[in-house]
């Protein structure tokens, strides 16, 4: 109970700066460099969906130890298995009280960042109000690359940011190792 | 001072809609055995109908006093305090909040690699229903002010 609270409190704190990030990206992009909003807003879903790319693959990558990440699903998360022993039946010398000291982290950094923060900041809701008005105001064709331009970057820059974070994990794996070794 | 206001109403609307949408996860985790990006699904939905409702509806009650409102002049309402305040609160807040692109981002890149019909109808009924929404929400809370 303690420990929902906790979460819920997190994503609070998160949701509430994501929510004003995104009120301060459009203002900044739309009102002071005058690009049209349905670039701004999808500036702001994009580089959000970058964000949560790196920052799932960096928390998973250095947190999860009970080998159900979703990480597994994806291609580059096989370098991390092969080249360094990440899965916790990789690694059954983990102590009981690091794996869960590693989960409530987890949860806690993945409730503020990733459900609160990055949750918060991109939106879908304006996102599709914004096409109706597009509509409604007969221009197709913004609206179609509003759609098909969010949709399609979102999925892109959420793979470039993945593979950025496990890169990023299994950099300092590596230099873990190194020094360990020495 | 309005300004300040405006920001916590922004800041208050989001800490609520992400912990919603949190509480949509847990429930569809809970009580469902539907795969995980299910809930999110739902929730960009009802998201687009509350924003096209609140978003019809407050601008429907400005409409006296503010005149010709539309998503992109949002930033420059100076008149009508208490509607800047409430779209701040309840569409750019609560709504935006609690609808979420860069998680339904995540949940297709997954999606790509294993599933990939569902990827499809995930991406394709997303949008078109959501859209939808949105619209009847808009066309729904013009007619209550």
């Amino acid at each position: 109970m303690m420990r929902f609270i906790s979460i819920l409190a997190c994503i609070s704190i998160g949701g509430g700066f994501g929510a004003l990030a995104r009120e301060g990206t459009m203002s900044l992009m739309h009102g002071l460099v005058g690009l049209p909003v349905f670039v701004s807003l999808g500036i702001v879903n994009v580089l959000g969906s970058f964000l949560i790319g790196i920052v799932f693959g960096l928390l998973e990558g250095h947190l999860r130890r009970d080998g159900k990440s979703r990480l597994k699903q994806v291609p580059h998360a096989q370098h991390l298995n092969h080249n360094v022993k990440w899965w916790p039946d990789g690694d059954p010398t983990l102590p009981a009280v690091d794996i869960l000291r590693a989960e409530n982290s987890l949860q806690m950094a993945s409730a503020l960042f990733i459900t609160g923060f990055l949750g918060a900041y991109t939106t879908f809701s304006a996102f599709c109000l914004l096409t109706v008005q597009l509509l409604q105001a007969n221009q197709w064709i913004d609206a179609v690359i509003s759609v098909v331009g969010s949709i399609s970057l979102g999925l892109i820059v959420v793979w470039l940011g993945l593979h950025l974070g496990v890169r990023m994990v299994l950099r300092s794996h590596s230099k873990s190792k190194a020094i360990r070794s020495d | 001072m309005t300004f300040i206001a405006g920001m916590l109403m922004v800041m208050l609307g989001g800490a609520t809609g992400a912990m919603l949408r949190f509480l949509t996860q847990e429930a569809g985790k809970r009580w469902t055995s539907l795969p995980g990006w299910t809930s999110i699904f739902a929730v960009n939905i009802v998201g687009s109908f509350c924003i096209g409702l609140s978003f019809g509806w407050i601008t429907a009650i400005g409409a006296a006093d503010a005149g010709d409102l539309h998503l992109s002049n949002l930033q420059h309402f100076q008149d009508a305090e208490t509607i800047s305040l409430a779209l701040g609160g309840f569409v750019t807040g609560l709504c935006g909040g609690f609808t979420t692109f860069s998680t339904f981002s995540l949940d297709n890149i997954f999606l790509l690699y294993t599933r990939r019909w569902q990827l499809v109808f995930n991406i394709v009924m997303s949008v078109i229903l959501a859209t939808l929404a949105a619209w009847g929400g808009l066309e729904l809370g013009g007619t209550f002010a």
